[in-house]
Protein backbone atom coordinates (compact mmCIF):
# COMPACT_ATOMS: atom_id res chain seq x y z
CA UNK A 1 0.00 0.00 0.00
CA UNK A 2 1.32 3.34 -1.13
CA UNK A 3 -1.48 5.48 -0.28
CA UNK A 4 -1.05 8.93 1.25
CA UNK A 5 -4.22 8.96 3.48
CA UNK A 6 -5.18 6.64 6.77
CA UNK A 7 -7.78 4.13 5.62
CA UNK A 8 -8.78 1.84 7.82
CA UNK A 9 -9.33 -1.21 5.22
CA UNK A 10 -7.60 -1.90 1.94
CA UNK A 11 -10.21 -2.40 -0.67
CA UNK A 12 -10.77 -5.09 -3.31
CA UNK A 13 -13.29 -5.78 -5.78
CA UNK A 14 -14.26 -9.65 -5.98
CA UNK A 15 -16.88 -9.91 -8.77
CA UNK A 16 -18.57 -8.11 -11.29
CA UNK A 17 -22.04 -8.75 -13.86
CA UNK A 18 -23.34 -6.88 -16.65
CA UNK A 19 -26.60 -6.75 -18.08
CA UNK A 20 -26.77 -7.01 -22.46
CA UNK A 21 -26.62 -2.88 -23.42
CA UNK A 22 -29.53 -2.36 -25.81
CA UNK A 23 -31.29 0.30 -27.20
CA UNK A 24 -34.72 -0.78 -25.32
CA UNK A 25 -34.72 -3.64 -22.84
CA UNK A 26 -38.10 -5.76 -22.03
CA UNK A 27 -37.00 -5.74 -18.49
CA UNK A 28 -37.87 -2.53 -16.11
CA UNK A 29 -35.43 -0.75 -14.06
CA UNK A 30 -35.42 -2.34 -10.49
CA UNK A 31 -35.44 -5.67 -12.78
CA UNK A 32 -31.85 -4.60 -14.71
CA UNK A 33 -30.55 -4.33 -11.21
CA UNK A 34 -30.99 -7.46 -9.59
CA UNK A 35 -30.13 -9.35 -13.03
CA UNK A 36 -26.75 -7.61 -12.85
CA UNK A 37 -26.54 -7.73 -8.77
CA UNK A 38 -27.02 -11.68 -8.96
CA UNK A 39 -24.47 -11.80 -11.30
CA UNK A 40 -21.77 -10.36 -9.48
CA UNK A 41 -22.96 -12.11 -6.41
CA UNK A 42 -22.75 -15.43 -8.19
CA UNK A 43 -19.20 -14.28 -9.51
CA UNK A 44 -17.92 -13.10 -5.45
CA UNK A 45 -19.33 -16.62 -4.23
CA UNK A 46 -22.06 -14.16 -1.65
CA UNK A 47 -25.87 -14.10 -1.58
CA UNK A 48 -27.30 -10.69 -1.26
CA UNK A 49 -27.19 -11.88 2.81
CA UNK A 50 -23.74 -11.13 2.74
CA UNK A 51 -24.20 -8.21 1.59
CA UNK A 52 -23.95 -5.29 4.56
CA UNK A 53 -24.69 -1.94 2.48
CA UNK A 54 -25.96 -0.76 -0.98
CA UNK A 55 -24.78 2.25 -3.22
CA UNK A 56 -26.37 3.03 -5.91
CA UNK A 57 -25.90 5.07 -9.16
CA UNK A 58 -27.90 6.81 -12.22
CA UNK A 59 -28.37 9.61 -14.24
CA UNK A 60 -31.58 12.18 -14.11
CA UNK A 61 -34.43 10.80 -12.51
CA UNK A 62 -36.22 12.07 -15.41
CA UNK A 63 -34.84 9.63 -17.41
CA UNK A 64 -37.17 7.16 -15.45
CA UNK A 65 -39.88 10.02 -15.13
CA UNK A 66 -39.83 8.64 -11.46
CA UNK A 67 -38.57 11.24 -9.10
CA UNK A 68 -36.86 9.20 -6.03
CA UNK A 69 -35.85 6.83 -8.39
CA UNK A 70 -33.06 4.85 -6.05
CA UNK A 71 -35.75 4.52 -3.52
CA UNK A 72 -38.35 3.18 -6.00
CA UNK A 73 -36.03 0.62 -7.24
CA UNK A 74 -34.23 -0.40 -4.43
CA UNK A 75 -35.34 -3.37 -4.27
CA UNK A 76 -33.77 -4.44 -7.02
CA UNK A 77 -30.70 -3.35 -5.41
CA UNK A 78 -31.49 -5.73 -2.72
CA UNK A 79 -31.21 -3.09 -0.49
CA UNK A 80 -34.12 -3.82 1.74
CA UNK A 81 -33.42 -2.94 5.51
CA UNK A 82 -29.77 -1.68 4.37
CA UNK A 83 -28.09 1.02 4.80
CA UNK A 84 -28.57 2.17 0.75
CA UNK A 85 -26.99 5.06 -0.80
CA UNK A 86 -27.60 6.77 -4.20
CA UNK A 87 -25.02 9.00 -5.50
CA UNK A 88 -25.03 11.60 -8.38
CA UNK A 89 -22.67 13.47 -10.61
CA UNK A 90 -24.00 13.24 -14.31
CA UNK A 91 -22.41 11.41 -16.37
CA UNK A 92 -19.15 10.40 -14.13
CA UNK A 93 -21.90 8.59 -11.41
CA UNK A 94 -20.88 4.99 -13.24
CA UNK A 95 -16.92 5.62 -11.83
CA UNK A 96 -18.42 7.75 -8.81
CA UNK A 97 -20.97 4.84 -7.55
CA UNK A 98 -17.71 2.59 -7.73
CA UNK A 99 -15.69 5.36 -5.89
CA UNK A 100 -18.68 5.47 -2.96
CA UNK A 101 -18.18 1.81 -2.53
CA UNK A 102 -14.74 1.96 -1.62
CA UNK A 103 -15.31 4.59 0.49
CA UNK A 104 -17.95 2.37 2.26
CA UNK A 105 -14.57 -0.46 2.81
CA UNK A 106 -12.27 2.30 3.25
CA UNK A 107 -13.33 3.98 6.08
CA UNK A 108 -14.38 0.39 7.80
CA UNK A 109 -18.20 1.88 8.15
CA UNK A 110 -19.45 -1.56 5.76
CA UNK A 111 -17.56 -4.89 4.91
CA UNK A 112 -18.92 -6.21 2.01
CA UNK A 113 -21.05 -3.44 -0.51
CA UNK A 114 -22.99 -3.98 -3.50
CA UNK A 115 -22.61 -1.28 -5.79
CA UNK A 116 -24.93 -1.08 -8.60
CA UNK A 117 -25.44 1.26 -12.02
CA UNK A 118 -28.49 1.34 -14.01
CA UNK A 119 -29.98 3.38 -17.03
CA UNK A 120 -33.15 3.04 -19.02
CA UNK A 121 -33.00 6.26 -21.56
CA UNK A 122 -35.71 4.24 -23.43
CA UNK A 123 -38.33 5.53 -21.28
CA UNK A 124 -37.93 8.72 -22.56
CA UNK A 125 -39.91 9.79 -26.11
CA UNK A 126 -39.56 11.35 -28.37
CA UNK A 127 -35.98 11.21 -27.25
CA UNK A 128 -33.78 11.55 -24.13
CA UNK A 129 -32.50 15.18 -25.51
CA UNK A 130 -35.77 16.61 -23.96
CA UNK A 131 -34.42 15.94 -21.02
CA UNK A 132 -30.75 17.08 -21.51
CA UNK A 133 -32.13 20.69 -22.74
CA UNK A 134 -32.56 21.23 -19.05
CA UNK A 135 -29.54 21.36 -17.82
CA UNK A 136 -28.95 24.76 -19.59
CA UNK A 137 -28.87 28.41 -18.10
CA UNK A 138 -33.01 29.30 -17.92
CA UNK A 139 -31.84 33.17 -18.60
CA UNK A 140 -28.75 33.19 -21.05
CA UNK A 141 -29.03 29.78 -23.23
CA UNK A 142 -32.31 27.86 -22.44
CA UNK A 143 -34.27 30.35 -25.00
CA UNK A 144 -31.90 29.91 -27.32
CA UNK A 145 -32.95 26.09 -28.13
CA UNK A 146 -29.96 24.34 -27.51
CA UNK A 147 -29.38 21.14 -27.27
CA UNK A 148 -26.73 18.72 -25.24
CA UNK A 149 -24.27 18.37 -28.65
CA UNK A 150 -23.61 21.56 -29.34
CA UNK A 151 -21.08 21.78 -26.39
CA UNK A 152 -19.67 18.98 -27.84
CA UNK A 153 -19.42 20.00 -30.87
CA UNK A 154 -17.88 23.73 -29.68
CA UNK A 155 -15.51 21.66 -27.60
CA UNK A 156 -14.29 19.38 -30.53
CA UNK A 157 -13.81 22.06 -32.69
CA UNK A 158 -11.40 23.88 -30.36
CA UNK A 159 -9.38 20.53 -29.61
CA UNK A 160 -9.36 20.36 -33.76
CA UNK A 161 -8.45 23.94 -34.20
CA UNK A 162 -5.91 24.37 -30.95
CA UNK A 163 -3.87 21.13 -32.36
CA UNK A 164 -4.32 20.91 -35.80
CA UNK A 165 -5.78 17.45 -35.83
CA UNK A 166 -7.85 16.36 -38.70
CA UNK A 167 -11.10 14.75 -38.47
CA UNK A 168 -9.83 11.67 -40.02
CA UNK A 169 -7.36 10.81 -36.74
CA UNK A 170 -10.52 11.43 -34.62
CA UNK A 171 -12.40 8.65 -36.75
CA UNK A 172 -9.85 6.40 -35.81
CA UNK A 173 -11.10 5.83 -32.54
CA UNK A 174 -14.73 5.43 -33.60
CA UNK A 175 -13.58 2.84 -35.99
CA UNK A 176 -11.46 0.92 -32.78
CA UNK A 177 -13.94 1.30 -30.41
CA UNK A 178 -16.77 -0.24 -32.67
CA UNK A 179 -14.84 -2.97 -33.68
CA UNK A 180 -12.90 -4.23 -30.15
CA UNK A 181 -17.09 -4.17 -29.42
CA UNK A 182 -16.90 -6.93 -31.79
CA UNK A 183 -15.86 -8.97 -29.23
CA UNK A 184 -17.97 -7.78 -25.73
CA UNK A 185 -21.25 -10.41 -25.35
CA UNK A 186 -23.16 -7.19 -23.93
CA UNK A 187 -22.26 -5.08 -26.42
CA UNK A 188 -25.06 -2.85 -28.83
CA UNK A 189 -23.41 -1.45 -31.56
CA UNK A 190 -20.16 -3.57 -32.19
CA UNK A 191 -19.55 -3.38 -35.94
CA UNK A 192 -16.82 -2.83 -38.70
CA UNK A 193 -16.82 0.25 -39.97
CA UNK A 194 -14.02 2.45 -41.92
CA UNK A 195 -13.01 6.21 -41.30
CA UNK A 196 -14.37 6.81 -44.14
CA UNK A 197 -18.11 5.56 -42.69
CA UNK A 198 -17.48 7.94 -40.30
CA UNK A 199 -16.76 10.86 -42.07
CA UNK A 200 -20.10 10.54 -44.54
CA UNK A 201 -22.58 9.38 -42.05
CA UNK A 202 -25.00 12.42 -41.34
CA UNK A 203 -23.91 15.55 -39.87
CA UNK A 204 -25.74 16.20 -36.39
CA UNK A 205 -24.01 19.22 -35.08
CA UNK A 206 -20.96 20.06 -37.06
CA UNK A 207 -18.01 18.75 -36.45
CA UNK A 208 -19.97 15.90 -34.93
CA UNK A 209 -21.35 13.23 -37.19
CA UNK A 210 -23.51 9.78 -36.72
CA UNK A 211 -20.58 7.62 -36.21
CA UNK A 212 -18.70 10.02 -33.52
CA UNK A 213 -21.44 9.65 -30.99
CA UNK A 214 -22.52 6.65 -28.86
CA UNK A 215 -25.87 4.99 -28.49
CA UNK A 216 -29.13 5.40 -26.28
CA UNK A 217 -28.77 2.51 -24.25
CA UNK A 218 -30.59 0.56 -21.36
CA UNK A 219 -28.48 -1.35 -18.87
CA UNK A 220 -27.34 -2.12 -15.91
CA UNK A 221 -23.40 -3.23 -14.20
CA UNK A 222 -22.90 -4.03 -10.69
CA UNK A 223 -19.60 -5.11 -8.86
CA UNK A 224 -19.07 -6.47 -5.30
CA UNK A 225 -15.89 -4.68 -2.84
CA UNK A 226 -15.14 -6.65 0.18
CA UNK A 227 -12.51 -5.24 2.85
CA UNK A 228 -8.38 -7.11 2.50
CA UNK A 229 -9.47 -9.86 5.11
CA UNK A 230 -13.06 -11.06 3.70
CA UNK A 231 -11.48 -10.58 0.08
CA UNK A 232 -8.79 -13.03 0.82
CA UNK A 233 -10.93 -15.53 1.82
CA UNK A 234 -13.14 -15.11 -1.15
CA UNK A 235 -10.20 -15.30 -4.08
CA UNK A 236 -6.73 -15.85 -4.45
CA UNK A 237 -6.80 -12.94 -6.90
CA UNK A 238 -8.42 -9.99 -5.21
CA UNK A 239 -8.27 -6.83 -7.68
CA UNK A 240 -7.03 -4.40 -5.03
CA UNK A 241 -8.74 -0.71 -5.75
CA UNK A 242 -5.89 1.68 -5.37
CA UNK A 243 -6.16 5.16 -5.64
CA UNK A 244 -9.75 7.28 -6.46
CA UNK A 245 -9.95 10.78 -7.51
CA UNK A 246 -12.67 13.35 -8.70
CA UNK A 247 -12.77 16.82 -9.63
CA UNK A 248 -15.30 19.77 -10.84
CA UNK A 249 -14.25 22.80 -13.02
CA UNK A 250 -16.50 25.94 -13.34
CA UNK A 251 -19.89 25.51 -13.60
CA UNK A 252 -19.96 28.05 -16.71
CA UNK A 253 -18.99 25.41 -20.04
CA UNK A 254 -17.83 29.40 -21.22
CA UNK A 255 -14.91 29.49 -18.85
CA UNK A 256 -13.42 26.22 -18.89
CA UNK A 257 -9.94 25.15 -21.37
CA UNK A 258 -12.33 23.80 -23.83
CA UNK A 259 -8.86 22.52 -25.76
CA UNK A 260 -7.77 20.34 -22.23
CA UNK A 261 -9.81 18.62 -19.48
CA UNK A 262 -8.99 20.34 -16.01
CA UNK A 263 -11.42 18.53 -14.31
CA UNK A 264 -9.94 15.67 -15.56
CA UNK A 265 -5.94 16.25 -15.08
CA UNK A 266 -6.82 17.05 -11.02
CA UNK A 267 -9.35 14.13 -10.45
CA UNK A 268 -6.32 12.17 -12.29
CA UNK A 269 -3.71 13.43 -10.35
CA UNK A 270 -5.69 12.79 -6.83
CA UNK A 271 -5.93 9.08 -8.06
CA UNK A 272 -2.29 8.97 -9.11
CA UNK A 273 -1.09 10.59 -5.75
CA UNK A 274 -3.24 7.78 -3.97
CA UNK A 275 -1.90 5.12 -5.88
CA UNK A 276 1.59 6.20 -5.82
CA UNK A 277 1.87 6.58 -9.37
CA UNK A 278 4.35 9.28 -10.68
CA UNK A 279 4.59 8.74 -14.14
CA UNK A 280 1.06 7.66 -15.59
CA UNK A 281 2.50 6.73 -19.24
CA UNK A 282 4.09 4.53 -17.93
CA UNK A 283 2.44 2.64 -15.14
CA UNK A 284 -1.11 2.79 -16.25
CA UNK A 285 -0.96 -0.78 -18.32
CA UNK A 286 -4.18 0.10 -20.15
CA UNK A 287 -7.63 2.05 -19.53
CA UNK A 288 -10.95 2.54 -20.08
CA UNK A 289 -11.45 6.46 -20.71
CA UNK A 290 -14.81 7.86 -20.93
CA UNK A 291 -15.53 8.06 -25.00
CA UNK A 292 -19.33 9.01 -25.37
CA UNK A 293 -17.76 10.99 -28.38
CA UNK A 294 -15.00 9.90 -30.16
CA UNK A 295 -12.89 12.89 -29.31
CA UNK A 296 -13.37 13.02 -26.17
CA UNK A 297 -10.78 9.52 -25.73
CA UNK A 298 -8.55 11.70 -27.22
CA UNK A 299 -9.10 14.81 -25.25
CA UNK A 300 -9.16 12.32 -21.82
CA UNK A 301 -6.04 10.77 -22.46
CA UNK A 302 -4.47 13.59 -22.58
CA UNK A 303 -6.24 14.92 -19.32
CA UNK A 304 -4.91 11.49 -17.77
CA UNK A 305 -1.44 12.43 -18.70
CA UNK A 306 -1.30 9.19 -20.62
CA UNK A 307 -0.58 11.32 -23.45
CA UNK A 308 0.81 14.99 -23.85
CA UNK A 309 -1.37 18.04 -25.37
CA UNK A 310 -2.50 16.80 -28.86
CA UNK A 311 -0.31 13.35 -28.94
CA UNK A 312 -3.75 11.47 -28.36
CA UNK A 313 -4.44 11.54 -32.11
CA UNK A 314 -0.95 10.79 -33.11
CA UNK A 315 -0.92 8.01 -30.63
CA UNK A 316 -3.58 6.72 -31.77
CA UNK A 317 -3.19 6.23 -35.15
CA UNK A 318 0.69 4.25 -34.50
CA UNK A 319 -2.10 1.22 -33.35
CA UNK A 320 -0.28 2.33 -29.50
CA UNK A 321 -3.97 2.19 -28.14
CA UNK A 322 -5.46 -0.93 -29.74
CA UNK A 323 -5.89 -4.05 -28.17
CA UNK A 324 -2.43 -5.53 -29.51
CA UNK A 325 -0.98 -2.04 -28.57
CA UNK A 326 1.47 -0.37 -26.30
CA UNK A 327 -1.74 1.23 -24.46
CA UNK A 328 -4.56 -0.15 -24.74
CA UNK A 329 -7.56 2.04 -24.55
CA UNK A 330 -11.05 0.92 -24.47
CA UNK A 331 -10.85 -2.56 -25.09
CA UNK A 332 -14.08 -3.03 -24.38
CA UNK A 333 -15.17 -1.31 -27.19
CA UNK A 334 -16.44 1.74 -24.75
CA UNK A 335 -19.12 3.51 -24.66
CA UNK A 336 -18.91 4.01 -28.66
CA UNK A 337 -19.34 0.37 -29.08
CA UNK A 338 -20.67 -1.47 -26.07
CA UNK A 339 -23.47 1.25 -25.85
CA UNK A 340 -24.16 4.22 -23.40
CA UNK A 341 -26.49 3.37 -20.24
CA UNK A 342 -24.91 6.47 -18.58
CA UNK A 343 -24.43 5.50 -15.37
CA UNK A 344 -24.07 1.46 -16.30
CA UNK A 345 -21.58 2.91 -18.86
CA UNK A 346 -19.21 3.92 -16.30
CA UNK A 347 -19.52 1.15 -14.35
CA UNK A 348 -18.43 -1.15 -17.01
CA UNK A 349 -15.60 0.67 -17.38
CA UNK A 350 -14.67 -0.07 -13.75
CA UNK A 351 -15.89 -3.84 -14.66
CA UNK A 352 -13.80 -3.76 -17.81
CA UNK A 353 -10.59 -3.27 -15.66
CA UNK A 354 -11.44 -6.18 -13.46
CA UNK A 355 -11.97 -8.40 -15.53
CA UNK A 356 -8.72 -7.49 -18.15
CA UNK A 357 -6.77 -7.57 -14.30
CA UNK A 358 -8.13 -11.30 -13.76
CA UNK A 359 -7.63 -12.43 -17.49
CA UNK A 360 -11.51 -12.94 -17.99
CA UNK A 361 -12.08 -10.97 -20.69
CA UNK A 362 -12.27 -13.39 -23.18
CA UNK A 363 -11.82 -12.54 -26.33
CA UNK A 364 -11.33 -8.55 -25.28
CA UNK A 365 -8.27 -9.55 -23.22
CA UNK A 366 -5.21 -6.96 -24.12
CA UNK A 367 -2.32 -8.98 -25.60
CA UNK A 368 0.37 -7.16 -23.02
CA UNK A 369 0.61 -8.08 -19.44
CA UNK A 370 -1.56 -5.96 -17.12
CA UNK A 371 -0.97 -5.09 -13.52
CA UNK A 372 -2.33 -1.55 -13.43
CA UNK A 373 -5.60 -0.63 -14.74
CA UNK A 374 -7.54 2.57 -14.60
CA UNK A 375 -11.06 3.47 -15.33
CA UNK A 376 -12.69 7.08 -16.14
CA UNK A 377 -16.06 9.63 -16.63
CA UNK A 378 -17.18 12.78 -17.40
CA UNK A 379 -20.13 14.32 -16.38
CA UNK A 380 -22.60 16.75 -14.73
CA UNK A 381 -22.53 20.26 -16.45
CA UNK A 382 -19.86 18.71 -18.81
CA UNK A 383 -17.36 19.71 -15.87
CA UNK A 384 -17.02 16.57 -13.23
CA UNK A 385 -13.92 13.87 -13.76
CA UNK A 386 -14.20 10.61 -11.96
CA UNK A 387 -11.39 8.37 -12.03
CA UNK A 388 -10.54 4.79 -10.47
CA UNK A 389 -7.40 2.98 -10.63
CA UNK A 390 -7.17 -0.34 -9.80
CA UNK A 391 -4.36 -3.49 -9.88
CA UNK A 392 -4.03 -7.25 -8.91
CA UNK B 1 -36.57 45.14 -17.89
CA UNK B 2 -37.64 42.09 -17.13
CA UNK B 3 -37.38 40.08 -13.81
CA UNK B 4 -38.38 36.87 -14.06
CA UNK B 5 -38.24 34.07 -16.74
CA UNK B 6 -41.28 31.83 -17.42
CA UNK B 7 -40.73 28.50 -19.40
CA UNK B 8 -43.10 25.91 -19.81
CA UNK B 9 -41.08 22.32 -19.69
CA UNK B 10 -42.17 20.23 -22.42
CA UNK B 11 -42.41 17.20 -20.34
CA UNK B 12 -41.48 14.62 -22.43
CA UNK B 13 -43.91 11.24 -22.89
CA UNK B 14 -42.94 8.15 -20.92
CA UNK B 15 -43.00 4.31 -22.31
CA UNK B 16 -42.48 1.61 -19.59
CA UNK B 17 -42.11 -1.89 -20.86
CA UNK B 18 -44.45 -4.18 -18.09
CA UNK B 19 -41.28 -6.22 -17.48
CA UNK B 20 -40.85 -9.91 -16.14
CA UNK B 21 -42.92 -9.33 -13.24
CA UNK B 22 -45.60 -7.23 -13.88
CA UNK B 23 -46.53 -9.83 -17.10
CA UNK B 24 -48.20 -12.23 -14.95
CA UNK B 25 -50.12 -9.11 -13.52
CA UNK B 26 -50.93 -7.88 -16.02
CA UNK B 27 -52.28 -11.56 -17.68
CA UNK B 28 -54.23 -12.05 -14.65
CA UNK B 29 -56.13 -8.31 -14.93
CA UNK B 30 -57.24 -9.38 -18.61
CA UNK B 31 -58.65 -12.08 -17.06
CA UNK B 32 -60.32 -10.83 -14.22
CA UNK B 33 -58.27 -12.26 -11.78
CA UNK B 34 -55.30 -10.70 -9.56
CA UNK B 35 -51.82 -12.86 -8.87
CA UNK B 36 -49.52 -12.46 -6.19
CA UNK B 37 -45.43 -13.85 -6.77
CA UNK B 38 -45.00 -16.69 -4.44
CA UNK B 39 -40.85 -17.29 -3.06
CA UNK B 40 -40.41 -20.75 -2.88
CA UNK B 41 -37.44 -20.03 -0.73
CA UNK B 42 -38.71 -17.80 1.88
CA UNK B 43 -42.12 -19.37 1.59
CA UNK B 44 -43.66 -15.91 0.94
CA UNK B 45 -46.48 -14.17 -1.31
CA UNK B 46 -45.68 -10.80 -2.54
CA UNK B 47 -48.35 -8.47 -4.28
CA UNK B 48 -47.96 -6.85 -6.82
CA UNK B 49 -46.08 -9.88 -8.21
CA UNK B 50 -42.31 -8.72 -8.89
CA UNK B 51 -39.95 -11.21 -11.38
CA UNK B 52 -36.98 -11.16 -8.27
CA UNK B 53 -37.26 -12.11 -4.24
CA UNK B 54 -36.33 -9.02 -2.93
CA UNK B 55 -35.31 -10.61 -0.04
CA UNK B 56 -33.07 -13.66 -0.98
CA UNK B 57 -32.88 -12.65 -4.59
CA UNK B 58 -34.23 -15.58 -5.90
CA UNK B 59 -36.18 -15.72 -9.27
CA UNK B 60 -40.05 -15.87 -9.09
CA UNK B 61 -41.23 -19.28 -10.90
CA UNK B 62 -44.56 -19.42 -9.16
CA UNK B 63 -47.36 -17.14 -9.56
CA UNK B 64 -51.01 -17.91 -7.46
CA UNK B 65 -54.34 -16.34 -7.89
CA UNK B 66 -55.57 -14.42 -5.09
CA UNK B 67 -58.56 -16.50 -3.15
CA UNK B 68 -58.96 -13.55 -0.46
CA UNK B 69 -59.39 -9.65 -0.22
CA UNK B 70 -59.97 -7.24 2.36
CA UNK B 71 -60.05 -3.55 3.60
CA UNK B 72 -56.59 -2.83 5.59
CA UNK B 73 -56.89 0.84 5.36
CA UNK B 74 -58.98 3.67 3.91
CA UNK B 75 -59.21 6.96 3.27
CA UNK B 76 -61.38 9.38 1.82
CA UNK B 77 -60.44 12.39 -0.72
CA UNK B 78 -62.64 15.48 -0.76
CA UNK B 79 -60.25 17.73 -2.70
CA UNK B 80 -58.44 17.66 -6.25
CA UNK B 81 -55.16 18.16 -6.98
CA UNK B 82 -55.83 22.62 -7.20
CA UNK B 83 -57.32 22.21 -3.65
CA UNK B 84 -61.24 22.93 -4.95
CA UNK B 85 -63.97 20.72 -3.73
CA UNK B 86 -64.47 17.42 -5.40
CA UNK B 87 -68.00 17.07 -6.53
CA UNK B 88 -68.16 13.92 -5.05
CA UNK B 89 -65.35 12.25 -2.02
CA UNK B 90 -63.74 9.71 -3.29
CA UNK B 91 -62.86 6.90 -0.75
CA UNK B 92 -58.96 4.78 -1.29
CA UNK B 93 -58.42 1.51 0.15
CA UNK B 94 -55.64 -0.47 1.09
CA UNK B 95 -56.80 -4.11 -0.01
CA UNK B 96 -54.99 -6.83 1.15
CA UNK B 97 -54.52 -10.49 -0.29
CA UNK B 98 -54.75 -13.85 0.74
CA UNK B 99 -54.07 -16.91 -1.27
CA UNK B 100 -55.74 -20.24 0.68
CA UNK B 101 -55.65 -18.10 3.93
CA UNK B 102 -51.99 -17.39 3.56
CA UNK B 103 -50.94 -13.61 4.23
CA UNK B 104 -50.01 -11.81 0.87
CA UNK B 105 -47.27 -9.58 1.52
CA UNK B 106 -47.97 -5.70 0.65
CA UNK B 107 -51.24 -4.98 -1.28
CA UNK B 108 -53.25 -2.62 -3.99
CA UNK B 109 -54.49 0.79 -3.28
CA UNK B 110 -57.67 1.05 -5.14
CA UNK B 111 -61.02 3.50 -5.12
CA UNK B 112 -63.66 1.17 -3.09
CA UNK B 113 -67.53 2.01 -3.93
CA UNK B 114 -69.22 2.30 -0.86
CA UNK B 115 -73.25 2.06 -0.20
CA UNK B 116 -73.52 1.75 2.84
CA UNK B 117 -70.81 3.73 4.91
CA UNK B 118 -71.44 1.52 8.34
CA UNK B 119 -70.01 -1.37 6.74
CA UNK B 120 -67.19 0.58 5.61
CA UNK B 121 -64.99 -1.35 9.03
CA UNK B 122 -61.17 -2.51 9.13
CA UNK B 123 -60.59 -6.35 7.87
CA UNK B 124 -64.13 -6.70 5.74
CA UNK B 125 -63.59 -8.55 3.12
CA UNK B 126 -64.06 -6.77 -0.40
CA UNK B 127 -64.04 -7.96 -4.27
CA UNK B 128 -62.91 -6.34 -7.37
CA UNK B 129 -65.22 -5.04 -10.17
CA UNK B 130 -63.32 -5.49 -13.14
CA UNK B 131 -64.37 -3.46 -16.48
CA UNK B 132 -66.54 -5.60 -19.29
CA UNK B 133 -63.52 -8.41 -20.91
CA UNK B 134 -63.73 -6.50 -24.08
CA UNK B 135 -62.60 -3.44 -22.33
CA UNK B 136 -59.70 -4.50 -20.15
CA UNK B 137 -56.17 -3.88 -21.49
CA UNK B 138 -54.06 -5.46 -18.56
CA UNK B 139 -53.62 -1.91 -16.74
CA UNK B 140 -54.32 -1.53 -12.90
CA UNK B 141 -57.59 0.84 -14.30
CA UNK B 142 -58.84 -3.03 -15.85
CA UNK B 143 -60.60 -3.07 -11.81
CA UNK B 144 -63.05 -0.04 -11.98
CA UNK B 145 -63.56 -0.24 -7.77
CA UNK B 146 -63.60 -2.54 -5.16
CA UNK B 147 -66.78 -3.44 -3.35
CA UNK B 148 -67.31 -4.59 -0.05
CA UNK B 149 -68.59 -8.15 -0.06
Amino acid sequence: MRMNIHLKNRVACVGAGMTLFRRRLYETSDELMWLAAKQALEDAGLTIKDIDCVVYGTAPDNFDGIHMQSEALADGGGALNKPYTRVYVGGGTGVFSAIAGWWHVASGLCRRVLVIAEEKMSHVQPHPQYVFHHIFDPVTEKPLGVNLIWIFALEMHRYMYKYNIKKEDIALVSVKNKRNALDHPAAQLGMKITVEDVLNSEVLVWPVQRLDISPISDGAVALVFTDEENAKQLTDEPIWIEGVGWNLDTMYWTNRDLAFPTYLYYAGKMAYKMAGIHNPRKEIDFAEVYDPFDYKELHHMEGLQLARKGEAPILTREGVTERDGDLPINPSGGLLGVGNPIAAAGLMKVAEVYWQLKGQAGKRQVKKDVVTGLAQAWGDLMQVGTVIIMRR
Amino acid sequence: MKKEFRFKIDVPKYIYPIGRGGEKFAEGLKKGELYAAYCEICDNYMMPPSAYCPRCFSEIKKYEKVTNAYLDLYTILWKDFEGKDLEEPIIYGFIRFEVDEEPVEGGLIHRLKVDDPSKMVLGVRVNPIFKPEEERRGTITDIEYFVIE
